[in-house]
């Protein structure tokens, strides 16, 4: 470790930290009613006169009842209900990695080329991208990284993939990273964010030897989360990162679904195949009964599973998902999503499945390794259909 | 269940906020120096293809330093290095106390008879004591008045509401302190957004682990409750994510959990706790000190048949003064309440360093000295097998 072994002085004085907004109101309202002489024992819940608080009620409050309460919003992003808040990170030209041509091997860029990357216009189409979701009804934060930004290992790159953070109800979701050493520090540089500007806290870090890259994780329901097996998840991972979501769900255990796609091959995306180790890459959501998926990166159990549960499956064809990686969709509401303008097909093919689409070119960003999904924090949603709700 | 009460249904609201964060001194340090190492253009890139299965097997503990800029947890009973406490303000006497004295936990100490100035005097003391055996000491506060979810908040002087491991914090999830909720969320704001140590857990569900009264009797040994502050699903989502802060495989770790007997936080009569900070402490590698009417019979076994000598404590300096309530500074080192005459003398029996501090107000509103300090580091100390 070699890390420098310090202690920052303690300042002299008292020391506070600097409350995130809604947080500073929720508590100045809870000091007004205070102050206001409108708080009583009655107040609470379960309160008897002359007994001590029961475990008969405290024992099952659900955390989900109380962290609005605490942080004064309500947040995370489960399911596929209305989206209404995520952040967009600031493009700059560190998207170039300058030690790309030395050492290309760290830049996982799909079928277009990331030596063609055009910074100004991966900007453009940010901002673009912002601008079809402000006209969706969505709040847009932008995130800005230390300039030049960097890691454990040196220089960040893959700044613009905002996902790294899985944003659950209730909180945040740090990922430990496997395939990207250069992207190690970007989730919890966002979870700093997130918890010290809008008050979402870390629920679970990924900890010991457990690989999961959460944020490339993502909902086709309430009770359906969509993760994966291979480089970006190991078993360990698993175990730690699917409860943490379970528990943020609305409902138990018993009926939650926990779709794990066993990825094929050993690269985070084949140019050949197509085949990927992220599930946006290869499975989204469109409506409650509708997914957009890469059916040959699908392990035979996942595509069973969709099939069985009368899925309609729009099938991205190979040449499309190599170039453009339709299935990277967002999903503002069932029915209505995101697209990358360059996807064609697959955009003809959603649309006659009866889903609206907007189009939003985005040919940088898969460049640089990803899509619309991939460059995301999506921070709240509204709470969205059960995979029961046809 | 929904937890209702009046005037606590925020208001949607969506802010527009920075587009950075502020950054804790030691990340913002750390960030800095790569970021000149980038600059002076002694970064190369390797030349090799990231091995994934070698990136798999690296563990976390070796990470986090490397990102937040600085190591934290007080795992174990090694040196301790840095804690916090609790500015002391007249908040400390709850206002709704004398509406129902039977709602609230009582130990053997009046709370009626809570004296502010000489419970920040003491504090102050404790504060002293610490620093003059080279800890760190921050002191936090909170919004004045302190609100949490259910209206006003009580307890504020509990500073280890806040569980810190190595590589984070837990944040917990209490019991049957309605008044408590909302501190251990401040805490690790707090923590997160002046020193860098971020939460990697915190109890969700209808888990209920108040992990902050927890503690280690070595490395390996880590010391928890089942019962009115602990049930099983708050252990379940616990003790995995401490294990990993040891990085010791889940067979060469303890979780020590007491199965904690009655219905009451705190039995003035009998001196029972659900806390097991109240009941058990370390004192040495081999050395504990305890109420052992307070444990089950299981736990006491253990510890017997580890070989642990074992300082008891009677039911009146139990009830009085809690004595097992201390804080390790090291292995052989502790800090006491004074007034625990018995206690403290069976403890210098056994070879302890003690000090003493004048701690009686604390005890009033419901706890001690272990549970006064939030405990943010320690060096690495011994397992309970290097005696």
């Amino acid at each position: 470790m070699d890390t420098e072994q310090t202690a920052d002085a303690a300042p002299s004085g008292i020391s506070r930290p600097v409350l995130p907004k809604a947080y500073a109101r929720h508590v100045e309202e809870q000091q007004n009613r205070v102050r206001s002489g409108s708080f009583s024992l009655e107040d609470i819940p379960g309160y008897v006169p002359g007994q001590p608080p029961a475990t008969s009620t405290w024992h099952h409050v659900n955390f989900l009842d109380l962290y609005p309460k605490i942080w004064g919003r309500e947040f995370g992003a489960n399911g596929i209900g209305r989206l209404r808040e995520v952040a967009l990170t600031e493009i700059t030209p560190n998207e170039r990695w300058p030690w790309f041509e030395r050492a290309p091997q760290f830049v996982h860029d799909m079928g277009l080329s990331y030596t063609e990357l055009d910074v100004e216009k991966m900007r453009d189409q940010s901002l673009e991208y912002q601008q079809a979701l402000e006209d969706a009804g969505v709040f847009v934060h932008r995130i800005a990284y230390p300039d030049p930004p960097v890691g454990m290992y040196g220089p960040t790159r893959g700044m613009w993939a905002t996902n790294e953070l899985l944003v659950v109800r209730g909180g945040s979701i740090i990922p430990k990273m496997a395939i990207s050493p250069y992207g190690l520090g970007r989730a919890e540089y966002l979870a700093l964010w997130a918890m010290t500007e809008l008050g979402i806290p870390p629920l679970l870090a990924i900890t010991g030897k457990g690989v999961a890259e959460a944020g490339p994780c993502f909902w086709l329901a309430e009770d359906v989360f969509v993760a994966a097996r291979g480089l970006a998840f190991n078993d360990e991972g698993l175990r730690q990162l699917i409860p943490a979501v379970r528990r943020t769900s609305l409902v138990d255990a018993a009926d939650f679904t926990a779709l794990v796609i066993d990825c094929p091959g050993g690269k985070y995306f084949d140019r050949q195949s197509g085949v990927s180790h992220h599930p946006d890459i290869v499975l989204g959501p469109l409506d409650v009964d509708k997914v957009i998926a890469y059916t040959s990166g699908l392990d035979f159990s996942t595509w069973s599973w969709l099939k069985e549960r009368g899925y309609e499956i729009v099938e991205v064809e190979r040449d499309e998902h190599v170039l453009y990686a339709p299935a990277n969709v967002t999903v503002l509401e069932p029915g209505r999503v995101v697209m990358h303008a360059e996807a064609k097909n697959a955009i003809a093919a959603v649309r006659k499945a009866g889903v609206d689409v907007v189009e939003v070119p985005y040919s940088e960003f898969i460049r640089s390794g990803g899509g619309l999904h991939c460059s995301t924090l999506r921070l709240w949603r509204d709470a969205g259909p059960c995979s029961g709700d046809r | 269940m929904h937890a209702d009460a009046e005037g606590d249904a925020p208001a949607v609201v969506i802010d527009a906020v920075s587009t950075q964060p502020r950054l804790p001194e030691a990340y913002a340090r750390q960030l800095a120096g790569l970021q000149a190492k980038l600059r002076e253009g002694t970064f190369s890139p390797p030349s090799e293809t990231p091995n994934a299965v070698q990136l798999q097997q690296m563990d976390y503990l070796d990470l986090y330093p490397k990102i937040w800029g600085r190591e934290f947890g007080s795992n174990g009973i090694g040196r301790l290095r840095e804690v916090a406490l609790i500015e002391i303000t007249e908040h400390e006497r709850f206002r709704f106390y004398e509406q129902d004295p039977a709602y609230f936990p009582n130990t053997g100490q009046a709370m009626r008879d809570l004296d502010i100035a000489k419970l920040r005097d003491q504090s102050a003391g404790y504060q002293a004591a610490l620093e003059d055996a080279g800890v760190l000491v921050h002191r936090i506060g909170y919004p004045d008045p302190p609100v949490g979810p259910f209206g006003p908040m009580r307890g504020m002087k509990g500073g280890n509401e806040l569980l810190v491991l190595r590589g984070g914090s837990v944040i917990e999830k209490l019991a049957v302190s309605p008044f408590g909720f909302g501190r251990s969320e401040y805490l690790a704001l707090w923590a997160f957004s002046k020193l860098g140590i971020p939460p990697i857990l915190a109890i969700t569900g209808e888990g209920v682990a108040e992990a902050g009264p927890c503690f280690w009797l070595a490395e390996d040994v880590f010391v928890a409750a089942r019962g009115i502050a602990f049930n099983d699903e708050g252990l379940s989502q616990l003790l995995p994510v401490v294990q990993r802060s040891t990085g010791l495989d889940e067979k060469d770790f303890t979780a020590l959990v007491i199965d904690c007997p009655g219905g009451l936080y705190f039995d003035p009569s009998t001196g029972m706790s659900h806390h097991p900070d109240m009941l058990l402490a370390p004192l040495d590698v081999d050395k504990v000190i305890c109420y052992s009417p307070g444990l089950d019979f299981r736990t006491w076994s253990w510890l017997k048949e580890h070989g642990y000598q074992m300082v008891e404590v009677n039911r009146r300096e139990q009830i009085m003064f809690a004595p097992a309530n201390l804080t390790i500074l090291e292995p052989g080192r502790v800090i006491m309440p004074a007034g625990a005459d018995e206690a403290i003398a069976g403890v210098r029996k056994l070879g302890i360093d003690v000090t003493e501090v004048a701690y009686s107000e604390s005890l009033r509103t419901g706890g001690g000295l272990h549970c006064g300090t939030l405990r943010l580091w320690r060096e690495p100390g011994p397992y309970s097998t290097d005696r």
